[in-house]
């Protein structure tokens, strides 16, 4: 009997099984159910998103027409606000910075739900403002998580494995013509190999089209292409990681029971225990930080505003020597004002050297977590199929590095201005 | 009965393989009881160090002017509850550093699980998740074994066949899987106090008490429902396939789906949204710093007409620090709606949640798990309103200063010295007793005695219809 002919009879034997077609049924619905949750969150956040735009452009417009329109001064009632300047401009209109859900967050949420995605950046912000904060939520929803297409795959897919597999072999013992197959077969390994590939191939079928499905959702096909094939591979491992463990799971025992018990171990082990224990250690190890080196900034601040105008002057030719030259430098009626405006700029600097200690903390976090990989493969995964959805917090660690860059431009405009 | 339970256990004591699950189970609840204990301690090590690191700061103020002071702010961490331990609820999702200062009612930031990649979905490995997932699963395996052992040996037509009751047959193997659940359950609890003693008041003994009752009562509701498919079901793989479907449901697909489908049905408003409506609300109100609106021209009358003088100049005290504190005044009222309105849906979110428990026990578990372990998001909204009950205070200690504290109006530079800094009250968060809170939980707690009620009264049918041949 060839692998074909197995795989044809496998499929009688699985259309004939009612509680296997309603596994799978299930797990359908429950990956479109999940799919839709991440269309919905995406389209929330793009929405979220063209609203505030479109709110800060027409605040801009509104300003614009009372203040700068119908032949009226630029130069306001106060001398020094000219709001054609980069500087007031920039004042007065503070940028958005935000960060556009990518298509392919119909895989995954991830993290999306415990970070922000816009962010008003002014000469004062830093990337770890309260303003960065997550969208409002019940944190017991929040707690108990979205579900998404990668809860699917990776928690109810192996537990859809169980159900396809767990009476492979043990079947044909119980009903005792497992010595007719060994004739017909070569071996009885091979058999059962062929039975556990067939599921698993079933498995990897289902996955890939729900993929499609979801890809297809998305109006932004294009974009994604290499998001999906990095999804279908990282599915093809993940069914064959957990198709192995359950073929030497039958292969090692002959009774149903514990066929079941130890599949069901292993799920556990793997989807609850391990991770639960990782982030336990994790915890011990790195107790949540309250961020007391990102408070002590104040501190700092209250010093920098009770300076005298020459030691802020000394202090900011030391970051930015350029200043010596500029033209307000050597303008005894502007100077002053112009330091004290120039204070965010050694405010920024001073933030960036304590946000460094901070992600220095949560960066051991990463390496200490990424330790456990070998051990921990669903959290493995979860975390490549974070990644590639852009919802990892390498990505929002990466939203917060060009909040970063932006402030720093804003303040160089500040330091030119001077 | 007492005597099928005695040989059930006998027997269970003999299976080495159960023997072995029941024996490492012991040891990984101890561990985690262990770690979860180590945990709260470090974690509230860590924070008394930060808090105290803050009051320093404040504490050292040696003199500044009482509004600078209102912007300067303090901050209040959250602190980590003894029974968190055992259930850390919301707790690693919900923030931690909260500012306090003058103007504005901060949100709480800096989550835990913002401060990472995904570790688990499940949370870490407390004594919940082993007690709400990984027990029940136990009790599945074993109610199943203990029946359909009786069930392929045919001892149980042969006991029935002898005169025995097929009710309390079936209803003394369930309570005795039912027990060994119990124990488990028991053991944990029992580690925990021998690992707290010294921290153990009467609320924490109440908390307890009610975290065993729910935990027993959805045990009951695991043990008697694997029995009463175990009997129900000719085919074995089917009885036991169908309970393990039935935990996945419960356990896995209807609480994630439920919650969503509750928070669509209450929507929260968007943050930019809130912050706007807030902003524009605000906006009505006196500006402490745009002295130009009519309020304000009113208030100054007011205050003129106090004092029986003329201009604010002549006044003893400083009008600035009555402004701001009517300011403040003014902002309570805007953060009490829009915070309110926030509290209420939340609420509202909670209440539909709960419903679940209708369909699905193990909602009600989970509610009164984190509840009773005080890291539910009733407790964290308790704390919040805890805090912002400071900040008033706060804020308002610091514009008396600024009005009565000795400057005069348009006093600029003057600042209030270090004893009056070091006099402002530290914040002192109260823990919230159970019995204040027990009625949110009343609804779980019927609903898994209602469950209770109704499997026993399924199994004592069924288990009187056993066919004998």
């Amino acid at each position: 009997m060839t692998f074909v002919n197995i795989f044809l009879l496998e499929w009688k034997h699985f259309i004939r099984s009612p509680y296997k077609v309603i596994a799978i049924f299930l797990f359908i619905l429950a990956s479109v159910y999940g799919i839709h949750n991440s269309v919905s969150l995406y389209q929330t956040q793009i929405n979220e998103i063209t609203k505030i735009e479109e709110r800060v452009s027409q605040e801009r417009q509104e300003f614009v027409n009372k203040h700068l329109a119908e032949n009226q001064s630029t130069i306001q009632n106060n001398n020094s606000r000219d709001y054609t300047s980069p500087y007031w401009a920039l004042r007065q209109f503070p940028l958005y910075h935000f960060k556009k859900p990518s298509p392919s967050m119909v895989f995954s949420i991830g993290q999306s739900e415990q970070y922000g995605f816009y962010k008003r950046i002014t000469f004062n912000s830093s990337p770890y403002d309260n303003d960065l904060s997550e969208e409002i939520a019940n944190p017991e929803r929040l707690q108990i998580g979205t579900f998404d297409f990668s809860f699917a795959l990776l928690f109810l897919l192996p537990l859809v494995l169980v159900i396809l597999l767990f009476n492979v072999k043990s079947n044909e013992i119980e009903q005792g013509f497992m010595s007719l197959i060994e004739v017909q077969v070569t071996s009885r390994n091979s058999w059962i190999i062929a039975r556990v590939g067939f599921y698993s191939f079933l498995a990897l079928l289902v996955s890939y089209g729900l993929i499609l499905y979801g890809s297809f959702l998305m109006t932004s096909f294009q974009p994604i292409k290499t998001a999906i094939a990095s999804m279908m591979l990282y599915t093809f491992f993940y069914v064959f990681f957990w198709s192995t463990l359950f073929l030497l799971i039958i292969i090692k025992n002959k009774n149903l029971l514990s066929i079941i018990l130890q599949m069901s171990f292993s799920f556990i082990l793997f989807a609850f225990i391990t991770p639960g224990i990782v982030h336990q250690l994790l915890s011990i190890n790195y107790p949540v930080n309250l961020m007391t080196d990102l408070i002590d900034v104040r501190d700092q601040r209250q010093e920098l505003y009770g300076k005298s105008h020459d030691a802020i002057k000394s202090q900011l030719k030391i970051i930015y020597p350029q200043i010596e030259n500029g033209s307000i430098m050597n303008d005894s009626l502007k100077v002053k004002s112009a330091l004290s405006h120039s204070i965010p700029a050694l405010m920024n600097s001073i933030k960036k050297n304590n946000i460094g200690i901070v992600e220095k903390e949560i960066r051991s976090k990463i390496d200490f977590v990424n330790k456990f990989n070998i051990l921990n493969p669903v959290v493995f995964f979860q975390n490549k199929i974070n990644a590639l959805s852009k919802s990892h917090y390498d990505n929002y660690q990466a939203y917060r590095n060009e909040i970063q860059f932006l402030i720093d431009k804003q303040i160089n405009v500040l330091i030119e201005d001077i | 009965m007492w005597q099928i339970i005695k040989n059930e256990w006998s027997s269970f004591y003999r299976d080495r393989v159960l023997l072995g699950v029941f024996s490492s189970f012991l040891i990984l609840l101890s561990i985690t009881v262990s770690l979860g204990s180590i945990h709260v301690e470090h974690q509230n090590t860590h924070h008394a160090s930060s808090s105290e690191h803050i009051r320093d700061k404040w504490e050292n103020i040696q003199e500044m002017n009482p509004h600078s002071a209102a912007h300067y702010g303090t901050y209040v961490f959250k602190p980590t509850t003894l029974l968190s331990g055992l259930d850390d609820g919301v707790s690693n999702i919900t923030g931690n550093v909260l500012k306090v200062e003058g103007h504005v009612q901060n949100e709480i930031v800096h989550s835990e699980a913002s401060q990472s990649q995904a570790v688990s979905k499940f949370g870490k490995l407390k004594s919940a998740l082993l007690l709400q997932y990984i027990v029940p699963i136990f009790l599945i395996f074993l109610s199943f074994q203990t029946i359909n052992g009786e069930k392929l040996s045919g001892r149980l037509k042969l006991l029935i066949a002898q005169g025995a009751s097929s009710s309390k047959i079936i209803f003394s193997k369930a309570l005795s899987v039912w027990v060994i659940g119990l124990m488990l359950l028991l053991v944990t609890v029992f580690m925990y106090l021998l690992l707290n003693l010294g921290a153990i008041n009467y609320d924490t003994i109440l908390r307890l008490s009610f975290f065993i009752i729910s935990y027993s009562l959805y045990y009951f509701i695991i043990a008697f429902l694997t029995t009463l498919l175990s009997i129900s079901f000719n085919n074995t793989s089917t009885a036991l396939t169908s309970m393990l479907a039935v935990w996945v449901v419960w356990t896995i697909f209807l609480p994630n789906i439920l919650m969503s489908t509750v928070e669509s049905q209450h929507e929260l408003p968007s943050r930019d949204i809130f912050k706007s409506n807030m902003k524009e609300d605000r906006s009505k109100g006196i500006d402490g710093h745009s002295p130009s609106s009519d309020r304000l021209v009113a208030l100054r009358e007011k205050v003129l007409k106090d004092y029986g003088v003329d201009s604010l100049s002549q006044l003893s005290i400083n009008f600035r620090g009555i402004v701001m504190q009517e300011d403040e005044e003014y902002g309570n009222k805007v953060w009490d709606k829009h915070f309110g309105n926030l509290r209420t849906v939340l609420k509202n979110q909670k209440k539909s949640y709960q419903l679940g428990g209708i369909i699905n026990p193990f909602i009600a578990l989970q509610n009164t798990s984190k509840g009773f372990a005080a890291s539910d998001n009733l407790h964290h909204q308790d704390f919040l309103v805890q805090v912002e009950n400071y900040r008033r205070v706060f804020v308002r200690t610091l514009n008396n200063k600024d009005a009565y504290g000795g400057s005069k109006t348009g006093e600029r530079g003057w600042k209030a010295d270090n004893a009056f800094f070091k006099s402002v009250p530290d914040f002192v968060f109260k823990p919230l007793k159970i019995m204040k809170v027990f009625k949110d939980y009343v609804f779980d707690l019927a609903i898994l005695i209602i469950w209770v009620l109704v499997i026993t009264l399924l199994l004592i049918n069924k288990s009187k219809r056993i066919p004998i041949v």
